[in-house]
C-alpha cells in the first residue's frame, strides 16, 4: 500500500509540474499590460475580449493580459498585489475617496493628457479628479430612480408621478387592485441602500456639497439636519407599500416579483432593467425619478459615475504610451457600442447604441432634470455601512423612531472620529 | 438468524432515518431540478418540473468554466496534496499521541497546531503572496500543493492523535522486541491499523481542497492554472445570481468528489477491523 | 541506541512541521508587526503606533456587536454541530447494512459543497423555496433568528464530517461491552450513557474542539449568506476584521483585532481540548 501511494504521489507531482505554465517575464521589446478586472458577466467578458483582440491586432508589440476575478475578491486581490509590488497595469476603483487613498502612495498615473478624455461625458469626469489630476475615467454611469412596469401603469390608467402625494395615490390604486406597489429587496444591504438614497441624496446635497464630509469630520450632526430627518420620515412612511417580508426579500426575488407583474415598481439602480428583463423578455419597463417632496422640480434622475478605470504609475514611457493607446481604444465609440449592446450598461461615452429603452431614457435624461453625483464628497465605506445599517435597523421594527435613529447615527460617527 | 418481528422502535428508527435523509438530500435535489430550468421558467415556479430538459445551463457552464481544463488543474493540485497530508500528518499525529507524555516538545507542537487552527486566513494572505512572488511560485501548481498541505497539517494531525491512542501500544512494543526500528514498526504495523481514520482524513481533505477558494484565488491568477472552484465562482457573484447556471456549474464540479467518497467509504467502514485487532 | 531512538522521534513530525512552518508560521510572523502600525492596507508607508490599535479595540463600540454575535454562533453552532452528527452516526450504525450505506452517502453529500456554494443554495431555499412553497418568512431577514438560520446552513454542510468521526468512534467500541451490559440487564439509555458516551471521548475531544473553533472563526458561510446583515446582526468578528483589512482601509487596526481575538480563541481552544483529552480512555 505504501509503495502504491508513493508512486501515485510521484506521478501526480510530475504531472502537475509538466502541466504548469510559469509566469513569463518581459522578453525583448514586448510590453505586457495586465488588466485586473471583475467583469465576470458574459456580456462584459465579451466586451473585454473584443478589446483585447482589437488591441493586440493593432499593436503587435503589446500583450494585453486579462485577469478576471469574481467581484467579491477583487479588492482583496488588488491590495494583495499592490502590497507585494506586483501591481496590475490597469484596474478599477469605485469612488473618488478610493482614488485619493491610492494616489497618496503615488500608485496612479495622471491621465489628463489622454486623448480619449474628449469622448467621455464631461460631467462624469469630475469624479475621477484628485488634486486637479485626472486619475480615473468612468466606464459607465448608473441611474437611480423608480423602475416600473409600463403595462400595469397603463392598465390602471396611471401616469408617472412628480410629487410624493401623486406617488402615494398611485400606490393606493395599485394596492386596491391587488398589485404590490414596491418590490423591496431589503435582504441585501447594498440593495436596501438604493432606496433611502434615492430619497435623501439630492435633497441633502442640494444646499451643501460637503454635507457628508461635514458629518464625517463631526462639524455637523445628523440631529441638526432637518432635510435628512424629513427624508428619513418619508422613507418609513412608504413602508405600507413594500412587499411582504421586505427584509427577507433578495434582489433576485424582487426581480421575479417585477417580472411576473406581482409588483409594479422598484426603487433601484439602472442594472435592474437588464436583470428584470432576463426573467421576462417581454416585459415593458419604464423609469421615472423618485419624487422626494411636494415640489415636482425636486424629483431628479440621479446619475452616478460607475467604476473608474485607473492606470498604474509606470516610470517607463513606452509602457505608458501603450496604455494610452489602450485607453483610446477602450473609450472609442466602437468599443463602447459593444459594451452598451453586449453588457447592457450605459457607457460613459455618448453614441448611437441599440439599448434597452429605459436605459436609453436615463442616458438622455435632460440635464436640468438630472442630478449628477460626480465630484461630490461621499461617505467612505465604513461610514456608508453604518448609515445604511442604522437606517435598516430603524426600519425593521413596527415603530419608527426618527430621533433615536439620528441619535444612533451621531453616536456611531462620533465613535469612529475619535 | 435475524428476528423477523419488527418492533415499534425499529419503525421509529426507520422513520427518523428517512426523514433525516430527506432533509439532507432534498436541497440538492432542488438544485438539480433548478439547473434544468431557464430563467423565465424559474420565475414562474420554483418547484414546477421544467417543460423540457433545458440543457443550455450545463453546456454554457461547461464552456464558461473551461470545464475539462480546470478540472485537470484541480486534480493535479488536490491528489498530491491529499497523499502528502495523509503521510505527514499520520506520522506527526502518531508521534504526538505516543511521545507527548515524556517529551515536552511534542506537547508544545500539539498546542501550536491547535492554536494555528484559530488564525483567520485573511491575515496571512499578503505575507503568503509576498513569499510566493519572491520564490517565483505564483501560478505554479506544485507551489499551490505546498500551501494546501501546510494549511491542512494541523487539522489532520489533530484528527490522528485521538485515534492513535485507541491502538494498544503493546502491538508496537512487541515489534521493537523483534528488532524493528520505530519507522519500520510505524509503517508496517501502526499505519495499516490507521486505515479507517486515514480514509476519513483523505476523503475530508479531498472535499475541502477541492473546494478551496481562499488560497487558490490569490496564488493562481492565470487562466491556464485556474481550478474548477475559482472558475465556478464567477457564477455566484453578489450581484449576478443566475441560479440555474450556478447550480449546473456546481453539480458538474461535485460529481467527481461524490464518486470519490462513494469509493473511499468502504475503507472507512472497514474500520471495524481495528476493533478486531484489539481484542 | 536510546539516543538514536530519541532523534528518530522528531523525524516523525519533521516533514509535517516543514510544510506547516512554510504555510502558516512564517507568514504569520511576517504579518505580525502590522498590528502595531497605522497601515491602511494600500500604501507603501506606515508608522508604528505602539499599542494604540489595541487600546482602540476597547473603545470601539462597533466591535461589540460582532463579538456577541460570534459568541451566539459558537454556542448554537457547537451544540447543533455535535448533537446532529452524533445522531446521524448512530443512525448509520444500525442493523440494516444496505440502509447504513445509502444513508451514510446521503448525509455526507452536502460536505462535497463548499461553504459559499452551500450558502448560495440555502439562500435559494430561504428566499425562494420556503416562502413560495410553505409560506414561511425568510429567517435570514430577521435580526433575531438570522444566526440560527446560518447555523442550520453550516450544520447541514458540515454534519457529514463530524458524523464520520463519531462513526469511527462508534466502530471502535468493542461489541462485547454491549453484549455484557445487555446480559446484565442494562436498558438502552443506560448503555448509551454508561458505555457509548464515555468511550466516545476521543471523538468528542476532536469534534467539540474543532466545531467550537470553526464557529468562533465563522466567516465564509455568513459572508455569502447575509454579508453580516440584516443591519449587522450576523456580522462576526472575522467579518469585521476582513472589512477593516480590505474595505475600510484600516489594516493595522484589523490585524490588531484579529490578533487579540486569535489569542482568546487559543485560550478557549486549549481549555476545551484539555478538558476532553483528560477524559479520554486510553485502551
Amino acid at each position: 500500500m505504501k509503495k502504491a501511494t508513493v508512486v501515485m504521489m510521484m506521478a501526480a507531482m510530475v504531472a502537475s509540474m509538466s502541466g504548469t505554465v510559469m509566469a513569463a517575464g518581459d522578453s525583448g521589446d514586448t510590453i505586457t499590460l495586465t488588466w485586473l478586472n471583475h467583469y465576470a458577466e458574459a456580456g462584459k467578458q465579451a466586451w473585454i475580449q473584443s478589446v483585447k483582440e482589437q488591441f493586440e491586432a493593432k499593436y503587435d508589440n503589446v500583450i494585453l493580459n486579462i485577469e478576471t476575478v469574481d467581484a467579491d475578491s477583487h479588492k482583496t486581490i488588488l491590495q494583495t498585489k499592490l502590497a507585494s509590488d506586483d501591481a496590475p497595469a490597469i484596474f478599477d476603483l469605485a469612488s473618488n475617496a478610493d482614488l485619493a487613498i491610492y494616489n497618496e502612495s503615488g500608485y496612479l498615473a495622471d491621465l489628463s493628457d489622454f486623448e480619449c478624455l474628449n469622448n467621455v461625458d464631461a460631467d462624469l469626469l469630475k469624479e475621477g479628479m484628485v488634486d486637479g489630476k485626472q486619475l480615473g475615467i468612468p466606464i459607465e454611469l448608473s441611474g437611480y430612480g423608480v423602475f416600473y412596469n409600463v403595462d400595469i401603469f397603463e392598465q390602471y390608467g396611471l401616469e408617472e408621478p412628480k410629487t410624493l402625494s401623486e406617488l402615494r395615490q398611485i400606490c393606493d390604486t395599485l394596492k386596491e387592485n391587488g398589485v404590490t406597489p414596491f418590490a423591496t429587496p431589503f435582504a441585501e444591504a447594498w440593495a436596501f441602500s438604493c432606496y433611502p438614497r434615492a430619497l435623501y441624496d439630492e435633497v441633502c446635497w442640494h444646499d451643501d456639497g460637503d454635507f457628508w464630509a461635514k458629518l464625517m469630520d463631526r462639524s455637523e450632526k445628523f440631529a441638526d439636519s432637518e432635510s435628512f430627518k424629513t427624508q428619513m420620515e418619508t422613507t418609513w412612511s412608504l413602508h405600507e407599500y413594500w412587499n411582504d417580508d421586505a427584509f427577507g426579500t433578495s434582489w433576485d426575488s424582487a426581480q421575479q416579483l417585477m417580472a411576473n407583474g406581482e409588483a409594479a415598481m422598484c426603487v433601484h439602480g439602472s442594472w435592474a432593467v437588464d436583470g428584470i428583463t432576463s426573467y421576462n423578455p417581454d416585459i415593458n419597463i419604464g423609469v421615472f425619478p423618485m419624487p422626494v417632496s411636494e415640489n415636482p422640480e425636486e424629483a431628479l434622475m440621479i446619475k452616478e459615475p460607475g467604476q473608474q478605470l485607473v492606470l498604474y504609475n509606470f516610470e517607463d514611457e513606452a509602457t505608458k504610451e501603450a496604455a494610452r493607446n489602450l485607453y483610446n481604444l477602450i473609450y472609442s465609440q466602437d468599443s463602447m457600442k459593444v459594451y452598451a449592446e453586449e453588457a447592457h450598461q450605459m457607457p460613459s461615452v455618448a453614441g448611437d447604441y441599440d439599448m434597452l429603452p429605459a436605459l436609453a431614457e436615463i442616458m438622455n435624461y435632460p440635464s436640468e432634470q438630472s442630478f449628477s453625483e460626480a465630484g461630490l464628497t461621499r461617505l467612505d465605506s465604513e461610514h456608508q455601512d453604518i448609515v445604511f445599517e442604522t437606517i435598516m435597523n430603524a426600519c425593521m421594527g413596527d415603530e419608527f423612531d426618527v430621533d433615536a435613529l439620528l441619535n444612533d447615527l451621531d453616536t456611531a460617527f462620533d465613535n469612529i472620529a475619535q | 438468524m435475524r428476528k423477523r418481528k419488527i418492533s415499534v422502535w425499529t419503525i421509529v428508527y426507520l422513520l427518523l432515518v428517512f426523514l433525516a435523509m430527506a432533509v439532507f438530500i432534498l436541497p440538492i435535489g432542488l438544485a438539480v431540478l433548478t439547473s434544468f430550468k431557464s430563467k423565465p421558467e424559474l420565475a414562474k415556479s420554483v418547484i414546477g418540473l421544467p417543460k423540457a430538459l433545458y440543457l443550455k445551463n450545463y453546456s454554457e457552464a461547461m464552456i464558461r468554466s473551461d470545464f475539462v481544463h480546470s478540472l485537470k488543474n484541480t486534480a493535479l493540485v488536490v491528489l498530491p496534496s491529499v497523499v502528502l497530508i495523509v503521510l505527514c500528518s499520520s506520522m506527526s499525529g502518531y508521534a504526538v499521541a505516543r511521545y507527548a507524555k515524556e517529551k515536552r516538545a511534542f506537547r508544545v507542537l500539539d498546542k501550536l497546531y491547535l492554536a494555528s487552527l484559530m488564525i483567520p486566513f485573511q491575515i496571512l494572505m499578503i505575507p503568503v503572496y509576498k513569499i510566493y512572488k519572491t520564490l517565483k511560485m505564483l501560478n505554479f501548481l506544485p507551489g499551490m500543493v505546498l500551501m494546501l498541505v501546510g494549511t491542512s497539517i494541523a487539522y489532520a494531525s489533530f484528527l490522528y492523535v485521538g485515534f492513535v491512542k485507541s491502538i494498544p501500544r503493546e502491538i508496537e512494543e512487541s515489534a521493537y522486541m523483534d528488532g524493528c526500528s520505530e519507522f519500520k514498526s510505524f509503517w508496517l504495523i501502526t499505519f495499516p491499523l490507521l486505515k479507517p481514520i486515514s480514509a476519513t482524513v483523505a476523503s475530508l481533505h479531498v472535499m475541502w481542497l477541492w473546494n478551496d477558494f481562499n488560497i487558490s484565488v490569490i496564488l493562481l491568477q492565470k487562466e491556464a492554472v485556474r481550478t474548477i472552484t475559482i472558475k465556478q465562482f464567477y457564477f455566484f457573484g453578489q450581484y449576478t445570481a443566475d441560479y440555474g447556471m450556478a447550480f449546473a456549474a456546481a453539480i458538474l464540479s461535485m460529481i467527481p468528489v461524490v464518486l470519490c467518497f462513494v469509493f473511499m467509504q468502504k475503507y472507512i467502514v472497514n474500520g471495524i477491523t481495528v476493533g478486531a485487532v484489539k481484542t | 541506541m536510546r539516543k538514536k531512538r530519541s532523534i528518530s522521534k522528531y523525524l516523525f513530525v519533521l516533514p509535517g512541521f516543514c510544510f506547516f512552518a512554510f504555510a502558516m508560521l512564517i507568514p504569520f510572523c511576517m504579518g505580525f508587526h502590522i498590528a502595531f502600525t497605522d497601515w491602511d492596507g494600500v500604501g507603501i508607508k506606515y508608522n508604528f503606533v505602539g499599542l494604540k490599535n489595541f487600546q482602540a479595540i476597547f473603545q470601539d463600540i462597533r466591535v461589540r456587536g460582532p463579538f456577541l454575535n460570534t459568541l451566539k454562533f459558537a454556542v448554537i453552532g457547537t451544540i447543533l454541530g455535535n448533537v446532529v452528527p452524533l445522531a446521524l452516526a448512530m443512525f448509520v450504525n444500525g442493523k440494516y447494512q444496505k440502509l447504513n450505506t445509502v444513508a451514510r452517502v446521503a448525509f455526507f453529500i452536502p460536505v462535497c459543497l463548499s461553504s459559499v456554494l452551500t450558502a448560495f443554495l440555502w439562500k435559494f431555499l430561504y428566499h425562494e423555496f420556503f416562502p413560495k412553497v410553505f409560506g414561511w418568512k425568510n429567517i435570514l431577514g430577521s435580526s433575531k433568528y438570522v444566526i440560527l438560520g446560518i447555523v442550520i446552513i453550516g450544520v447541514w454542510n458540515t454534519a457529514g464530517t463530524n458524523m464520520l468521526i463519531y462513526l469511527s468512534g462508534l466502530k471502535n467500541i468493542p461489541a462485547e461491552l454491549y453484549e455484557a451490559a445487555t446480559v446484565d440487564g442494562a436498558s438502552g439509555s443506560q448503555r448509551f450513557f454508561k458505555i457509548t458516551l464515555p468511550l466516545l471521548m476521543p471523538s468528542f475531544s476532536v469534534c467539540v474542539t474543532l466545531t467550537l473553533t470553526s464557529w468562533l472563526k465563522e466567516f465564509a458561510t455568513t459572508l455569502s449568506a447575509t454579508s453580516g446583515g440584516p443591519g449587522g446582526s450576523s456580522r462576526t468578528v472575522s467579518i469585521y476584521v476582513f472589512e477593516n483589512l480590505y474595505k475600510y482601509y484600516k489594516a493595522g487596526y484589523g490585524q490588531a483585532v484579529s490578533l487579540l481575538f486569535a489569542l482568546v480563541l487559543i485560550v478557549v481552544g486549549l481549555l476545551v481540548s484539555s478538558f476532553f483529552r483528560k477524559r479520554e480512555v486510553e485502551l
